[in-house]
């Protein structure tokens, strides 16, 4: 199977506190990968090492087998980031937002007309695209983020916790979405703090704590870390006994 | 990539209804309020009568050629040259009632003004400029005639014959209309207000810092430049329509008056938006911080304003010439105003050397502070 992604050696450094220690991940094609951590696990910040938004004290991001930093005019069309925060403009309307997000990476034109159409009837707010992304509720600006960063059709898409605050009906929208991305070829990045949609989308599961990979595997896997019977349970209690029950002020 | 950027930041700015009232509707009702609160101070300025002026002259004086004429000029705009042969300028001006004192030597001139008497000070002073420009022009002519052979010899200069000396027949120099309140807090005001370009970019620079929108931009691999100029453009752009928009009004409804050479006025005008803007984009950089770039920006122009003429006007003001000097504001205000009046100014290009300068530097730095901070 083809490495999408993998990191070497990836480190962060921040004054002497180290956020991400000697990370190496390996990606394959076509799955959708989840990580897992608590708060200050140093998730947010792998993620902005492997998008390029933060530069990595040590190590590198290889991506489609090419270093990311030294090929990145190549290979940014094929990169999606769906951040946490809602990204968008709210004076703007929803095909402007997706427009301007969609142009950054270099479309134009009628291909950039239909990728706004698509996107937007992708996420199901065609019959809204002229209304102000303001007047959206929680979960159609989540979705709207969302179209925001697959009007370029990345091959690699990374989702920063895109769940979050949202009602059921909404969270089954974009999980449902992200399966049919998935399975129309796209790798995914998963990333939150709900362990059931972690277990229900992701064929494979790391979780870091403290900068480092601390388990990584499917989700049966990572159970049979914890107990031979892998049944009684739930990835939420395997989560917190790698973890520990302390909570994490950062 | 950045024509969509640029498109939609200006969408962002001109469908906030604060930029519009800002740029638009506030230097209207301010220069309503400055100029009729100044209005009785311009008008003694307007309306001053005939007065005296003595002067001095040596006997080689580039400027006595065309003496004649100019004192003859100078009296039909009720400046009267008497001349004195000896004396402090001082105490002449002082014993017989002159309200200033010119001493013309060979190649330079000294004036005298009172401190009593500003408005003629300032009369006395554009009078003498005007000529000094007529007579630079033809001395001009002079000396490239000479080094020709006398083949090009202009029409003004006529050879009186005796032993070779060259006349000066000088043409009679325009005046200024002198400026009344109305005109100079309608310029300065619309100019001062173009200098908080900022303001019309805040909601978004805001957004882009809380949203992470600016993470997008970086993983989408848009260069530091790209970014900056998705900023500047549109605040250029959106502050200079308002301005034209402003500017418009205030001529039509309240009779505003930007003289005859409004090409000159309006590049003055937008280069300053265009130094405005670049500014207070390095602010942004240097801070990122809007709260604290917009308290910056606003008391580094308000102090530029409060130098150049934005609330007392520049003529009558009593801050030394060096504090004026370096406010952008102030070379802005008297292009624009001595467009309006004059008709010309000696610091249209001035103007646009500082504003393009600034623009320049400022790009710049607003590059490095972003860069470095990105390293970071």
């Amino acid at each position: 199977m083809e490495v999408m992604l993998r990191t070497k050696d990836l480190t962060k450094k921040y004054d002497n506190r180290v956020v991400v220690d000697n990370l190496n991940l390996e990606i394959q094609r076509g799955e959708v990968f989840g990580l897992l951590g608590p708060n200050g696990a140093g998730k947010s910040t792998t993620m902005n090492m492997i998008c390029d938004i933060v530069k990595p004290t040590l190590g590198s991001v290889e991506f489609m087998g090419k270093d990311f930093r030294k090929h990145r005019k190549e290979l940014v069309r094929k990169l999606g980031y769906i951040p946490q925060d809602l990204a968008i403009h709210g004076n703007l309307k929803a095909w402007e937002n997706v427009e301007l997000f969609t142009s950054l990476y270099g479309i134009k034109g009628a291909q950039l007309k239909a990728a706004v159409e698509e996107s937007l009837e992708y996420v199901g707010l065609s019959e809204r695209r002229g209304d102000y992304a303001k007047s959206f509720s929680g979960g159609m600006k989540r979705r709207l983020n969302i179209a925001c960063a697959i009007g370029h059709h990345p091959e690699l898409l990374i989702f920063d916790e895109p769940t979050v605050g949202i009602d059921p009906q909404s969270r089954n929208f974009i999980l449902s979405k992200i399966k049919e991305s998935n399975q129309n070829g796209a790798t995914i990045i998963y990333t939150s703090h709900y362990m059931e949609e972690v277990e229900a989308i992701c064929t494979r599961i790391a979780i870091m704590d403290n900068g480092k990979i601390i388990a990584c595997g499917t989700s049966q896997e990572l159970k049979k870390l914890v107990t031979k019977d892998a049944e009684d349970i739930s990835l939420e209690e395997v989560f917190l006994t790698l973890t520990g029950k302390k909570l994490r002020d950062y | 990539m950045i024509r969509y950027l640029i498109k939609n930041n200006l969408k962002l700015m001109f469908r906030s209804p604060a930029n519009l009232f800002l740029y638009i509707l506030c230097p209207l009702v301010i220069l309503s309020v400055l100029s009729n609160a100044f209005s009785a101070l311009m008008e003694s300025y307007q309306k001053q009568g005939p007065f005296q002026v003595g002067y001095r002259i040596t006997e080689k004086s580039f400027f006595s050629a065309g003496m004649e004429t100019f004192k003859a000029v100078a009296k039909e705009a009720d400046v009267i040259f008497e001349e004195y042969a000896d004396g402090e300028p001082k105490t002449l001006m002082e014993s017989h009632d002159l309200k200033g004192f010119v001493e013309f030597g060979d190649d330079t001139y000294v004036v005298w003004t009172r401190e009593d008497a500003k408005a003629e000070g300032m009369t006395l002073e554009y009078l003498l400029n005007a000529y000094v420009e007529e007579a630079d022009r033809i001395k001009l002519q002079i000396i490239s005639a000479m080094a020709t052979g006398q083949a090009g010899m202009p029409s003004e200069v006529t050879d009186e014959g005796k032993d070779g000396e060259i006349a000066l027949d000088v043409e009679r120099p325009k005046f200024m209309r002198a400026i009344d309140s109305k005109d100079y807090y309608g310029i300065v005001e619309i100019v001062y207000f173009g200098w908080c370009a900022l303001i019309c970019a805040a909601g978004i620079l805001g957004n882009e810092k809380k949203y992470g929108i600016r993470k997008k931009y970086q993983v989408a691999g848009m260069s530091q430049l790209q970014v900056y100029l998705g900023r500047l453009l549109p605040m250029f752009v959106m502050v200079a329509v308002c301005e034209f928009i402003a500017a418009l009004i205030a001529q039509t409804m309240l009779e505003v008056h930007w003289g005859e050479h409004l090409v000159q006025s309006a590049a003055v005008m937008l280069f300053m938006v265009l130094a405005a803007s670049a500014f207070e984009l390095m602010i942004y950089a240097l801070t990122d911080s809007m709260v604290l770039s917009v308290i910056i920006s606003f008391a580094v122009v308000w102090t530029w304003g409060f130098f150049g003429g934005t609330f007392e006007t520049y003529m009558f003001s009593s801050l030394p010439a060096t504090l004026k000097a370096i406010s952008p504001i102030y070379h802005g205000n008297r292009a624009l105003t001595e467009l309006s009046c004059m008709g010309h100014s000696d610091y249209v290009w001035r103007s646009l050397l500082i504003s393009g300068g600034m623009t320049v530097v400022c790009s710049g730095l607003a590059l490095v502070f972003g860069a470095a901070r990105k390293r970071g």
